[in-house]
C-alpha cells in the first residue's frame, strides 16, 4: 500500500494498520498527522522541548498500544488531547520542580519586538498557572476546544473546566498588569467555583 | 442596577457558554458598568494573548525520535506478544523448509519435461532467519527479487511447462476443487478491493503460517515455485512465488504458463504487494 493511498485512511484504520500488518508507513502517516498538536500541546504545558518530545513519544507508543482501548466515544483528536494531558501529568509529577515554561521567543520574527515582549510576558505568567489551569487555558485559548472537549481530555466535569479557565485567565490578566477589578465588597469569591 | 458579574460567568460569556437565556441580561449589565465591562476587557486580552502564541512544527528530528520510539515500543508488547512472534517463525522456518524442497523437485520435474535446455536446476535456498534480509520497497524490486530466485528464474526459463508435466508436481497435492473460492488471492486480475477481502479473510483465520497462506492458492492450481523472507517496506513479509494457470480461477486448468508472485505480510497473512511475471 502506498503512502497516498494510507493518507487517504482514517486515524483507526491507521492505527490497525500498524497493530495487524506492521506498517509502519501507517506510522509515519499518522504522526505527520497529529504530531504538531501533540507536541504543541505538551509543550506549552511543560515549557520545554525536551520533555514536550518526551511526552509526544509516551503518546503515540500509547495510541499504538492502547488501540483496543479506544472506545469511539470521543473523537480520536479528543483522545489524543487526554493522552496527551496524562503524559504532561505524569512528567510534571515526576519532576521535583514545578514545570517551567521557558517560551522560546522568536524576536528576528517578522512581527514586532512588541508581539516578542507580549509573548515573554505572557509565558512569565504561565509558568506561575497550576498545572490543571494552564492545561485549561491552553486547551481554551490555544486550541479552541469546547469546554466539553476539554472536560473530556482532562477527565473532569464541565462546571470543573469553566473554573479553571476563568481562574487562569484572571491569574494571566494579573500577571499582565490587566488585574481585573475585584468585584465590590468580596474579592475571592470571584474566584469560587460556584455563586449563585 | 442589576448585581456585578463574577469573573467565572464574564468568562464563560466570552466563550459562548453562558445559556442564550441569561445572556441578554449580562449584556446589559456589560453595557451600564464600567467595573464589569473592564474586566471582561482585560479577560479579552489574556485570550488574545494566548491564542497569539506561534504554533510548534515538529522537526524532522523529533518526528524521526517519536517514529523510532512506536515502532520500539512495538517490539516490547510484552512476554505474549514475544512469544506468539517467536512461535510464528519457528513455524515459518519449518514451512519454508518444505517449501523450498517442494521447489526444488518442481523445478526439477519442469526442467526434465522441457527438455534439456537448461543443465543446472538449482533448488530453492532455504530462507533462514538471517539479519540480513533483502529490503524491498516497490513493486519493481519485487519483480526483479522474484526472478533471481531459482525456482522462479528456472521456471521462466523454461516457458511455460506442458500440462501433462505440470499436472506432476502436484500429484501429491489435493486435486483442485471444482470452484475454487479462493485463489483470486493470487490472480492479478481480481480488483484491488477483492484481494484487500481476501486477504482479510485469511486474517481471521488464526495466526498465519506460510502454509495456510499458500494453501488456497496451491488447492486451486497454482504451484508453490518457492518462498523466502524478505522485509517489504520494513515489515517483516514473504516473497512467494507460484506458478499460475492462464484463464479463469474457476475455469479448465491450463498449462501453468505464468509465475505469480506475492509479497505478503508475516504477521497477518495479507498481501502487501503482487505481482505477475511471464516468460
Amino acid at each position: 500500500m502506498w503512502i497516498a493511498d494510507l493518507e487517504a485512511l482514517g486515524d483507526e484504520e491507521l492505527v490497525r494498520r500498524f497493530v495487524s500488518d506492521g506498517s509502519s508507513d501507517a506510522v509515519d502517516v499518522l504522526l505527520r498527522r497529529h504530531q504538531d498538536r501533540v507536541l504543541g500541546l505538551a509543550y506549552r504545558i511543560l515549557g520545554n522541548r525536551a520533555d514536550a518530545l518526551d511526552a509526544s513519544q509516551e503518546v503515540f507508543v500509547a495510541v499504538f498500544r492502547k488501540a483496543a482501548s479506544f472506545r469511539h466515544q470521543s473523537a480520536f483528536t479528543t483522545w489524543l488531547y487526554r493522552l496527551t494531558v496524562n503524559a504532561c501529568n505524569d512528567h510534571a509529577r515526576r519532576r521535583s520542580r514545578l514545570p517551567q515554561p521557558a517560551e522560546a521567543v522568536d524576536v528576528a520574527s517578522p512581527d514586532a519586538v512588541g508581539r516578542a515582549d507580549d509573548r515573554l510576558a505572557i509565558a512569565g505568567a504561565m509558568r506561575k498557572l497550576p498545572l490543571e489551569q494552564r492545561t485549561a487555558v491552553i486547551m481554551r485559548d490555544l486550541l479552541g476546544l469546547s469546554y466539553d472537549e476539554i472536560a473530556q481530555a482532562t477527565d473532569t466535569a464541565v462546571g470543573t473546566v469553566k473554573s479553571r479557565i476563568s481562574r487562569g485567565r484572571a491569574a494571566l490578566a494579573g500577571g499582565l498588569g490587566e488585574r481585573p477589578e475585584p468585584e465590590p465588597g468580596e474579592a475571592p469569591a470571584r474566584l469560587s467555583p460556584k455563586k449563585p | 442596577m442589576s448585581p456585578h458579574a463574577d469573573t467565572e460567568r464574564l468568562s464563560a460569556y466570552l466563550d459562548g457558554e453562558v445559556p442564550t437565556s441569561e445572556r441578554a441580561g449580562l449584556e446589559e449589565h456589560l453595557a451600564s458598568c464600567p467595573q464589569c465591562s473592564a474586566r471582561k476587557s482585560a479577560l479579552e486580552g489574556v485570550i488574545r494573548s494566548v491564542g497569539g502564541l506561534p504554533p510548534v512544527t515538529t522537526t524532522e528530528a523529533e518526528h524521526l525520535a517519536i517514529r523510532r520510539a512506536v515502532l520500539e515500543g512495538a517490539g516490547a508488547r510484552g512476554p505474549d506478544w514475544a512469544l506468539k512472534r517467536a512461535r510464528a517463525w519457528r513455524i515459518f522456518a519449518a514451512t519454508a523448509a518444505v517449501a523450498a524442497v517442494v521447489a526444488g523437485i518442481l523445478s526439477f520435474v519442469l526442467v526434465k519435461a522441457s527438455g534439456p535446455k537448461v543443465t543446472s536446476t538449482a533448488s530453492a535456498p532455504a530462507p533462514s532467519a538471517s539479519p540480513a534480509l533483502p529490503s524491498l520497497a516497490n513493486d519493481a524490486e519485487v519483480r526483479s527479487y522474484a526472478r533471481t530466485q531459482p525456482g522462479v528464474s528456472t521456471f521462466l526459463g523454461q516457458g511455460h511447462a506442458p500440462a501433462g508435466a505440470a499436472a506432476a508436481p502436484q500429484a501429491p497435492l489435493p486435486a483442485p476443487t471444482a470452484a475454487p473460492p479462493a485463489f483470486a488471492q493470487v490472480n492479478p486480475s481480481a480488483p484491488k478491493s477483492d484481494r484487500a477481502n481476501a486477504s482479510g479473510a485469511a486474517t481471521q483465520a488464526g495466526p498465519p503460517t506460510l502454509g495456510s497462506c499458500t494453501r488456497d492458492a496451491v488447492l486451486s492450481g497454482g504451484a508453490l515455485l518457492g518462498a523466502t523472507p524478505v522485509t517489504y517496506q520494513a515489515t517483516p513479509a514473504w516473497v512467494i512465488a507460484y506458478g499460475a494457470p492462464s484463464g479463469s480461477p474457476g475455469g479448465s486448468a491450463g498449462t501453468l504458463d505464468r509465475v505469480v508472485v506475492e509479497v505478503r505480510s508475516q504477521s497477518s497473512c495479507s498481501v502487501l504487494d503482487q505481482a505477475t511475471l511471464v516468460p
